[in-house]
Formats: structure tokens, C-alpha cells, sequence
């Protein structure tokens, strides 16, 4: 009998299951886009947005979530809901986030809105798969803020473009290209003045100074071996971008090429030849770390804290305020990017070409309330709202200063409860940035209460960053779909380049087998990937 | 009864040469485990600089451990995980018996079938996103048994199981046919005492496997209420492993912290299934099966 | 008794050769219901989360798109597994996979077995219980910790490496920049982080083994070894067997995580695996058809091996899975 039930129990289960979990493989996005197309455009995105009972509900990762447990708790989404008259609501991921927006994604669980990182050719993947909403026509019609900001600057506008050829998200958007001058060369100025040297310019010059911090007993130990004239770390593969700049290159990559505006990869340069065989002479004479291509944060911070390290290239957000903290007797200057024979400073990294984050808000074809929930995007980009989402509240987080400048309040900056100014900000609003305008100042305002040397080598970091030259960078460009596809069939490449790079960095590979390498990466595809980068680019300057 | 034995020199020499050589492997598989309990109560400043072999905390400082023991999820979180430990491993156990009873009996027709069954199913998955879906359509979602149910068999472990069921004298269970024992009564009063060292490594294997699983909650799970320890625990290490270069989410002092607080993290989270195993270890004793055998 | 059922079948009488299955098959139903009974929670378990699943595995020969799911992605036949094969380091990969898992096989999977002989023979159980737990414990600390110990250990002013370098006489800067250490470092890891939980496991097993035997042997004036050899490893065998035959079965496969911390491209060729390629393949283009494609293949493989082990283990040893 017993048996008999459950069989039957069993049987149930199964069936049921194919008739659910089966019809669960979806078909839906048939959503209209006609949405948009009875809408009347509007000059002024006028608030409330409605008087009905609407909530829209956000997928993030909580980026703050040291501080808070969700984004709800933020004063400022609170402060816009009363105005916009729409109630948002957070629910946020544990553990692995891609992985659950994957499956989220998958399985047509998603919600309204996913605020989220977006790789450059995952939005148009959206679209396509009829998860997120093009936004573009609505833009037209419903979004005068956020159209207003984007013709405030054209940078925007080519940034939006280099996206996608579609709008699909409301990015967070920087006001500043200092929110990303974050990679720097810094130098011990004691070992500097000890041996009455300047800070080094120019290969020669930073040859004469690491070999002057190899040989002379800079610590005082005793010990002439100790010293590491020069570290970098492996993550980021920032030493596959030290020293470039020097002889022409702005990175071990595809760039322009500076005669034609061509694409072009380093490998196939002439000036990549003298670059790697400097490389090499130096890390075999123990001007650069020995483990410079595998070497981790911490086998740096120990370097440095044990007073062993001359000269570093590191991001100045989070690794030198460590620094300066943990040794106040050391003293450190920024460097300048090196420059090479024709006074030319390279900035290895293209993402200050836009200020458009990779963050961004998608609605998506599960929002019941897709008018509301753009408006309420539009919303975030006006000034009143930018305000409440990076300053808080006027009175009580920030005050307005007689010139017409913010300042945050001694609760922020002073707090009463000895919380750090970005601990204290997360009452207000989240201290990682959302959807809407990201103001510089709000950001440099929070560093406030760090020291005045920090600040200062940090703003001179920033500023050999945002004088440096970018022409060598590959513009920001949108492949297609099909691209991408083509690209993926010589992912072998990239890991045969980075690969070849290392081993002639310490010299595993001789470097007389340089043209051989050359041929090797052409066979896989080193030249059909320039083509189709080159197609990319085209487009681009053709628009 | 060997001590009543007199012992050659070989032997007596093994013996000494045994001993020495188990103490070093223990001071050698010790060492990860004394540099994790060393660095979490270290100075953070202090264990920054710090390269090398760690004989002792260098500095001293219980900061990481307040920093995370401050956090009332924790408490909720090792609830969770005690219910999911206890109510998951007696479900597995439950199954697993009472399947790998069956699956260790030689006369049963469809068995080869199932067992054949069984070992492809370890090989041949339809992957996360079907299952997600049967979890869906199963009404569990957002539920501790979307937790639990999922993972209710380890195959491996079924396997041990039967492995271990089939090494019980068949004369035994014969015996206990003739008295007129139901399948039932033979598998409670016979075979699970006999295979209680076997039945002891699995009760390990399951609860620790419950101990230190998260991805299941992390996929089925949206109320925080539910979510067990080590869910909290990733996010305090993933927290402090994110290199969110854009933007200085943390002060100096913290990132300092943030080795320390992983390490705390790991002490906090496995202290206590530990525990768990000196109590086992009384089923490894010798002899535990000689009375069982005889009468 | 027991063999009744293997015994009867065949055509009998009038009836035919179906006819003869269904009635045996019927008896045996009826004959061992309760004993059947029993399975039904397990079966239920694994046709559910297991089996209902399945039709998955068919993402390897589509090109899987979410707007229409796994059912209705566009099926592109074999170009996924075109993909894997066609690139010039799919032979490298599956080397290096079989290698490390063959090296498992050869030092990873027996050690625990003498480790629980050694302790076995340990009188003061006091200090057999201590090494015992010691033994175990680095089963619980994160294989992201562990990998950062044996990156400090191996790095520049590492005591392994200083240590090598003494012993050979070489000037090593990293050990994990050369690739002829890669394999010896990832798996002595894996025995120092598992050698003592993986050996619970034997210990069970000759805990089961009846104390008679060495009795009668010791009586019989056996010595120690041949009592190991003709009655501990006997034993354990049936345990040692199975576990063997499960570890085969894993010979493609091989996590990401533990490689992905160690390695870097200056070694990639004897350190990258499968999984990680696949892994670092995702990085650059998110395609769930390509892993799928990959993952099968390895199943495929997989249980061609655990099978074949099975079939040789039974006539070799008597002993098997099914």
C-alpha cells in the first residue's frame, strides 16, 4: 500500500515537472516595444511622477555593504521617493553576484531593474535577448534630464555611443576625469634627496636612479642586497604597463598607431623590441623586482613596509593612503609618467576616455511599470537629485558654503560616533555611486579628514595623469555581435601574447626569438583581430 | 592482548621509527593551520610587514575577531547552519542507509539497473540552470528545503555506504531471515551497528559538507533570515578581497584589517564542527565489531 | 535462496521469452517489496534533481541564448566542441589534466591508505587520536589561504625555495615561474592539505576488520608485515577498491580554483587544465554552450574510464561497483 502511494507520489512529481519546469525554458519577451511610441515628448520631467501606489524593484550587489545591509536604508531614496512619488526597492545578492544575475537572467526571474556592471558587449546581449528595454526611443520622449547632461559635454554623448549602438542602461555617470587618473608611479623622496637626485623623467633617468637605489645601502641596514629599486604587482597586470609610456607604447596591447591612426598591436612596433630588451637587461640586474610578474599586494606592502622598496607603480586610492598610514616616516612623491624620445607621456588605460561608468541601471521587459520606472532614472540626473544621492541632505549632511560650494557637515566628517566620513555618508546615500550624476567634488570632500600629505601627493598623481597624452589609445568602440563572436574564435591569442610577454620579461624565452613570437601570434590570429578592431574604429570616426 | 606478545627489535625499531615519523607529519600539516590561528590574532600593521614562517601573533590584537563577532548575522547565521547541519544530515543519512541497503543486496533483480543509474548521473548533470528550475517548480524556492532537498545523496558517499554494507558476512543476515526479520529490523539491528565506523565517516562527511556549503543558499535564497554562517563569512571575505580600485571604500586602517579579519573569519567558522570529530572518533576503536560478529 | 531469481530466468513452457522476463521480474517485485520499498526515497531523489535535469546537457550542441532558454536555444550541432578541440592548446590542457590526475593517482590516492596503516599500528591511543586530528584539520582552511601560504613559501624568500636552491645548487627566483615544479607543488599540496581527512575513511574500514584474524595470526607467530599483507590490506580492499574506482573516474577533471590561484602564463605550459582554460575562455566571452560542450566531453571520457575500471576491477579483484 505504502509502496503503491509512493509511486504514485513519484509519478506525480514527475509529470508535473515536465509539464512546469519544461514550460519553464521561457518564451516571453514579446513585450512591445510600441510603449514608447504614443508618448508625447516632454521639456521638463515634471514631478510626481504619479500619484498611483507604484514600487519598482532593483537587483544590485550591495557595493556598501561594510555599512549597510541594504540600499533601502539610504536617507536619499527615501527623500526621492516623496518627490517622484515611486517607491523603490533593494534586494541584493550574496556570494558569487554574476553568478546569480546569470540564473536570475536564465531562468526569467529577473526584476524590474538590475543595477549592475556591465561588460561592453553584454548590453547588447540584453537587448537582443529581450531582457532589457531599448531605451532609446523612450529617450527621445520621457528623459530631459538625462538628455540635458549628455549634451552638457559631447565627451558623454561619445561615451554613451561607445557603449552601444543602443541605449540599454541609465549609467552612472562621472562628473570628472579624475574619478579614473587612479594608476601612478610613486618614489621614495628620502632615498631621492639622500643621494641628490631628482625625480627621474625619462628611461635614462629612472636607469641612473634605480641602479643609484640598488647600489647604495639606502635603508642603512648594512645590507647592500637588500633593496628593491622598482615593484609592481601582477593584478591588473599593471607590469605589463610600467615604463611603456618611455619608448612610445602605451601598453603591451592594441593601440593606434601614431602615424596612420591605424590599429596596431605593441608586438608589431619597432619600439616594442628595445622595450622588452630594457625590460629584461633591467629585471636580470636587479632593477626591478625579481618577481615582478608574479607578485602579489602583500609581498609589495611588506616590501615597502620593511623600508626595502625604492619606487613602485600602484593605484593611489587604496594602496597609498595604506602606505602613508602605516609608515609616517617614509617619505613619498608622485613620479610623472615616463616620458619618451619625443617628450610624449602614454596613458596606458582607455577608460578615461569616457565618463561613462560601466555601472547602469537596466529596466527590463518584467517592469510593469516601465514609464514610471524611466522617469524615475531620468529623475536621478537632475541636479536636485544628484545632490541628495552624493551630498545627503542640506543641513544635516552638507551645507552650501557663501561661494555657492558644497561642504559636508562635522557629522560626516567629524562624526560623533567616530564612524569614517565614508561610513558616516552611508546614512545618507551609498558612498559607491548609483545611477545618476557622480560629482568629484562630493568624492574628494569625503577625503577630507586624511592628511594633508596624502592630498598632496595623491592631487599631484592625478595631475601627471590628466596632462598625459591619450592619442595613442584605442578609442572606446562598440564591436557587433557578430564581432564578438568572430574575436572569441582567437581567445587562444591572448593567452599565447601575455604568455610570450612574461616569459621574455624575465627571460624564460630569448630575445632573439622576438620575430618567431611575432609569426607565432599571427598564425593565431594577431592580424584578423586587428581587422576587426580596425572595422570597429572606422565606424567611429566615421560617425 | 599485544603487550602479552613479545616484541622483536624489528618491530620495537618500526615502532619508534612510526611514532617519530606520524609527530612530523603532524607539526608539518599543523603549520597552515597555526599560521591562520597566528595571523588572526596578529597587529595588522604588524602582520603587513611580516614575511615568512609565522611561529607566534606578531604584535597582538583581537580587533579582527570584535569587528566580526560585532555583527548580529553571525548569531542568526550559526543557527541556520546548526539547523541545516542536523536536519540535512539525518535526511542524507535517512536516504543514504536506507538506499545503500538495497543497493548492497546481491539478489535484487533491477539492482545492477540502478546502481548503473546512479554512477552516471555523478558524470552526466543537466547543469545549474534545470536545476534551479526543478527547484522552482517544486514550490521550495526561498525555503530551507531548497537548501536541503538538493543535495539529500552524495553519490560517493551512497557508494561508500553499499561498500560498506556488502563487507557485512552474508551468514548474518541469513541467520536473521530464518528468525523471520523484515528488511527493516535486519538493516536497524544488524547492519547499521556493524557498520557503525563507516556509518560514523559519513555522518562527518555530510555535516561538515552542510557546515560549509553556501551555494545553495546563495542561489535559492533571498530572505537574509534563513541564510547560513558561512553566507555571511564569504561576504566579510569577499568584502575585503574586491580591489574596488575606483573608488576608496575603505579607510587605511581597514584595509590593514581586512588580511586579519580573514583569518578571524576562517577561526570563527570552523572552531566549531572541529568539535565534532574527537566525538566521532570513538567509533574508530578497534574491536568494536568482534562482539557483533559472534553473537 | 538468493539465487533463485538468477536461476529462473529463460523460457519456460509455453510462455514466451517476455512473457518469462515480465513473470520474473513480477516475482521479484513481489518477492522483495519491502526491500524495494526502501529504495523508493533514493530513486525519487535521483530521478528528481538528477535525471529531470538532464535534458541540460543539450546546451553543448546549441548556441544557448537566454530570450529563449535551454529548450529553445537554435541547436549548432558540434561547433562547440569544434571550438575546444580546434584551439592549439586543447592538447596541452588535456595533458596537463590527465598528468596532475594521474600524479593524484600515484602519490595523493595512496598515502592516506599507509597513514592509516601507521596509525592503526600506533598503541598509545592517546597520541593516535592527537595525530589523528592534527592530520585533519587543514581539510578546513580555504584552498585560497592555503594557495597563498605555498605562494609565500615558494617566493623569492620562501624557506622552499631557499631550501631547493640549496639543495641543487640553482639560483630559483619563484618556484612557481618554473615550469618543471608546477605538478610537484600542486599535488605534495594537495597531501599536505588532505592526507589526514582523506585516511578517515581507511581508518573506518580497519576499525570493521574482525580481531580474530590478527589473534589467531599473532598466535600463528605472524609477523606484523605479514599480517598487514594477509589480513589489514585484505581488509580494506573491498573500501580501497571503490575509492579507486571513483578517483579514476575523475581523470578529466580537475577544479579551476586551486590552479587559478598558483599559476601564471610563464607556466601555463604544464599548469593550465582544462578548467581553467575554460575559465579564462569565459572571462573573455560568457558562453555557457562552450562549457557545457567542454564538461561533456570530460563526462563523456569519465565514465568511459570509471566503467572500463569497474570491468577490470571485477575480474582482477572479484570486487566492483555493480
Amino acid at each position: 500500500m505504502r509502496k503503491k502511494l509512493c509511486g504514485l507520489l513519484a509519478s506525480v512529481l514527475v509529470v508535473s515537472m515536465l509539464a512546469t519546469g519544461c514550460g519553464g525554458g521561457k518564451e516571453k519577451a514579446n513585450v512591445s516595444q510600441t510603449g514608447a511610441d504614443n508618448l508625447e515628448v516632454m521639456t521638463e520631467n515634471t514631478m510626481p511622477i504619479t500619484e498611483e501606489d507604484v514600487t519598482i524593484q532593483i537587483w544590485t550587489s550591495n557595493r556598501s555593504q561594510g555599512y549597510v545591509k541594504s540600499f533601502n536604508e539610504f536617507q536619499a531614496f527615501k527623500e526621492i521617493a516623496k518627490i517622484t512619488g515611486v517607491n523603490v526597492d533593494f534586494f541584493h545578492p550574496t556570494g558569487n553576484a554574476a553568478e546569480q544575475l546569470n540564473i536570475m537572467l536564465s531562468s526569467g526571474d529577473f526584476p524590474d531593474v538590475i543595477y549592475h556592471y556591465w561588460e561592453t558587449n553584454q548590453g547588447k546581449k540584453l537587448v537582443a535577448d529581450g531582457v532589457a528595454l531599448d531605451l532609446a526611443p523612450y529617450m527621445e520622449k520621457i528623459t530631459p534630464n538625462f538628455n540635458a547632461l549628455l549634451d552638457s559635454n559631447p565627451i558623454y554623448r561619445e561615451g554613451l555611443a561607445a557603449k552601444s549602438d543602443s541605449v540599454y542602461a541609465f549609467p552612472m555617470v562621472y562628473s570628472n576625469a579624475k574619478f579614473l587618473a587612479y594608476n601612478s608611479y610613486f618614489i621614495r623622496k628620502d632615498w631621492l634627496d639622500k643621494l641628490g637626485l631628482s625625480v627621474p623623467t625619462n628611461i635614462a633617468e629612472w636607469e641612473q636612479v634605480l641602479t643609484a637605489f640598488r647600489d647604495n645601502d639606502m635603508n642603512g641596514n648594512g645590507d647592500t642586497k637588500d633593496e628593491v629599486p622598482f615593484a609592481t604587482i601582477k593584478s591588473g597586470n599593471m607590469y605589463r604597463e610600467a615604463f611603456a609610456s618611455g619608448f612610445g607604447l602605451p601598453l603591451f596591447g592594441y593601440h593606434y598607431s601614431p602615424e596612420n591612426g591605424k590599429v596596431t598591436h605593441s608586438l608589431l612596433r619597432p619600439e616594442f623590441k628595445e622595450y622588452i630588451t630594457t625590460m629584461n637587461r633591467w629585471y636580470n640586474e636587479g632593477l626591478l623586482y625579481n618577481n615582478c610578474i608574479s607578485a602579489t599586494g602583500d609581498e609589495i606592502d611588506a616590501l615597502y613596509l620593511n623600508d626595502n622598496l625604492g619606487a613602485f607603480y600602484i593605484d593611489n586610492n587604496n594602496s597609498l593612503p595604506k602606505y602613508l598610514l602605516a609608515r609616517e616616516d617614509i617619505e613619498l612623491v608622485a613620479a610623472p609618467i615616463p616620458m619618451d624620445k619625443n617628450g610624449k607621456q602614454y596613458y596606458p588605460n582607455n577608460r578615461m576616455k569616457s565618463l561613462i561608468a560601466p555601472y547602469g541601471s537596466v529596466v527590463t521587459t518584467n517592469c510593469a511599470h516601465p514609464i514610471e520606472a524611466i522617469r524615475y532614472f531620468d529623475f536621478l540626473y537632475s541636479k536636485q537629485a544628484s545632490d541628495l544621492m552624493y551630498w545627503g541632505i542640506e543641513g544635516e549632511s552638507y551645507t552650501v558654503q557663501p561661494d555657492g560650494s558644497y561642504q559636508f557637515t562635522d557629522y560626516i566628517l567629524n562624526n560623533p560616533d567616530g564612524k569614517v566620513p565614508y561610513e558616516a555618508v552611508c546614512k545618507y546615500m551609498t558612498n559607491v555611486g548609483f545611477t545618476g550624476l557622480h560629482q568629484y567634488e562630493a568624492m574628494v570632500g569625503l577625503e577630507h579628514n586624511l592628511s594633508a600629505e596624502f592630498k598632496e601627493i595623491k592631487d599631484q598623481s592625478v595631475e601627471y595623469t590628466m596632462t598625459s597624452d591619450m592619442d595613442l589609445l584605442m578609442p572606446a568602440v562598440p564591436t557587433t555581435l557578430e564581432e564578438d563572436k568572430e574575436i572569441a574564435k582567437y581567445s587562444d591569442l591572448s593567452d599565447h601574447l601575455n604568455a610570450m610577454f612574461d616569459k621574455l620579461y624575465i627571460g624564460v624565452e630569448p630575445l632573439d626569438r622576438l620575430d618567431e613570437i611575432v609569426e607565432e601570434c599571427k598564425s593565431l590570429g594577431l592580424e584578423k583581430i586587428i581587422e576587426i578592431k580596425q572595422k570597429a574604429a572606422d565606424r567611429i570616426s566615421v560617425k | 592482548m599485544n603487550n602479552k606478545i613479545k616484541r622483536s627489535l624489528p618491530e620495537k625499531l618500526f615502532n619508534v621509527f612510526n611514532i617519530l615519523l606520524l609527530a612530523g607529519l603532524s607539526l608539518v600539516t599543523l603549520y597552515p593551520v597555526l599560521h591562520v590561528v597566528f595571523a588572526s590574532f596578529s597587529d595588522p600593521v604588524e602582520y603587513m610587514k611580516h614575511t615568512g614562517i609565522m611561529t607566534g601573533p606578531v604584535g597582538f590584537s583581537l580587533e579582527a575577531y570584535k569587528r566580526v563577532l560585532e555583527k548580529p548575522e553571525i548569531y542568526t547565521g550559526y543557527f541556520n547552519t546548526i539547523y541545516y547541519v542536523v536536519v540535512g544530515t539525518v535526511i542524507n543519512m535517512a536516504l543514504t542507509v536506507s538506499f545503500g541497503y538495497v543497493l548492497s543486496r546481491k539478489n535484487l533483480y533491477f539492482n545492477k539497473f540502478i546502481m548503473i543509474m546512479v554512477l552516471f548521473s555523478m558524470y552526466f548533470g543537466g547543469g545549474l540552470i534545470p536545476t534551479y528550475l526543478v527547484v522552482r517548480s517544486l514550490g521550495i524556492m526561498d525555503t530551507r528545503w531548497a537548501v536541503i532537498l538538493p543535495t539529500a545523496i552524495s553519490t560517493f558517499n551512497l557508494i561508500i555506504m553499499r561498500t560498506a554494507f556488502q563487507g557485512v558476512p552474508i551468514s548474518l543476515e541469513e541467520a536473521a531471515k530464518v528468525d523471520g526479520m523484515k528488511p527493516l529490523g535486519i538493516l536497524v539491528k544488524i547492519m547499521i551497528p556493524l557498520t557503525s565506523p563507516t556509518i560514523a565517516v559519513l555522518v562527518l562527511y555530510y555535516a561538515v559538507h552542510h557546515w560549509n556549503t553556501w551555494f545553495q543558499a546563495a542561489i535559492y535564497l533571498r530572505d537574509a533570515k534563513l541564510y547560513p554562517l558561512q553566507l555571511y563569512l564569504r561576504e566579510i571575505l569577499i568584502l575585503n578581497d574586491q580591489e574596488d580600485m575606483l573608488i576608496a571604500s575603505q579607510t587605511a586602517e581597514q584595509m590593514a584589517l581586512s588580511s586579519i579579519i580573514k583569518y578571524a573569519t576562517i577561526i570563527i567558522a570552523t572552531v566549531p564542527i572541529l568539535v565534532l570529530y574527537p566525538f566521532l572518533q570513538k567509533y574508530f576503536t578497534k574491536g568494536i565489531m568482534v562482539g557483533a560478529v559472534k553473537g | 535462496m538468493k539465487k533463485i531469481i538468477q536461476s529462473t530466468p529463460g523460457p519456460q513452457g509455453g510462455k514466451s521469452r517476455l512473457g518469462a522476463w515480465f513473470s520474473m521480474v513480477g516475482k521479484d517485485l513481489r518477492v522483495n517489496k519491502s526491500i524495494y520499498a526502501l529504495a523508493i526515497p533514493g530513486i525519487i531523489y535521483y530521478i528528481v534533481f538528477h535525471y529531470f535535469p538532464m535534458y541540460g546537457v543539450t546546451i553543448a550542441f546549441k548556441e544557448y541564448s537566454q530570450k529563449f532558454g535551454i529548450m529553445g536555444s537554435p541547436w549548432v550541432g558540434l561547433v562547440n566542441f569544434r571550438d575546444f578541440f580546434g584551439g592549439i592548446f586543447a592538447w596541452r590542457v588535456i595533458r596537463n589534466t590527465l598528468l596532475i590526475n594521474f600524479y593524484e593517482l600515484l602519490y595523493v590516492f595512496p598515502l592516506p591508505i599507509l597513514l592509516a596503516i601507521l596509525l592503526n599500528e600506533l598503541r598509545n591511543q592517546t597520541y593516535k587520536r592527537v595525530v589523528q586530528t592534527i592530520t585533519y584539520l587543514p581539510h578546513f582552511i580555504s584552498s585560497v589561504v592555503i594557495c597563498g601560504m605555498i605562494v609565500d613559501f615558494v617566493s623569492p624568500n620562501g624557506f622552499i625555495t631557499q631550501f631547493v636552491n640549496m639543495l641543487t645548487g640553482n639560483n630559483y627566483v619563484n618556484l612557481l615561474l618554473q615550469e618543471e615544479f608546477f605538478r610537484t607543488i600542486y599535488v605534495s599540496s594537495d597531501i599536505w592539505q588532505g592526507i589526514g581527512w582523506s585516511s578517515i575513511i581507511y581508518l573506518a574500514a580497519i576499525t570493521g576488520i574482525d580481531m580474530e584474524l590478527y589473534e589467531a595470526a599473532s598466535i600463528d607467530g605472524a609477523k606484523k608485515m605479514r599480517q598487514l599483507w594477509h589480513i589489514t590490506l585484505p581488509g580494506i580492499a573491498p573500501t580501497i577498491v571503490t575509492m579507486f574506482i571513483l578517483q579514476v573516474g575523475k581523470m578529466m577533471t580537475l577544479g579551476a580554483d586551486k590552479i587559478i590561484l598558483l599559476y601564471n602564463p610563464v607556466i601555463y605550459e604544464t599548469a593550465d587544465v582544462i578548467s581553467s582554460h575554460v575559465y579564462r575562455k569565459g572571462l573573455i566571452d560568457n558562453n555557457p554552450s562552450y562549457s557545457a560542450a567542454v564538461g561533456l566531453f570530460n563526462s563523456v571520457i569519465n565514465c568511459v574510464l570509471v566503467f572500463s575500471a569497474n570491468h577490470v576491477s571485477r575480474k582482477v579483484s572479484g570486487s566492483s561497483l555493480y
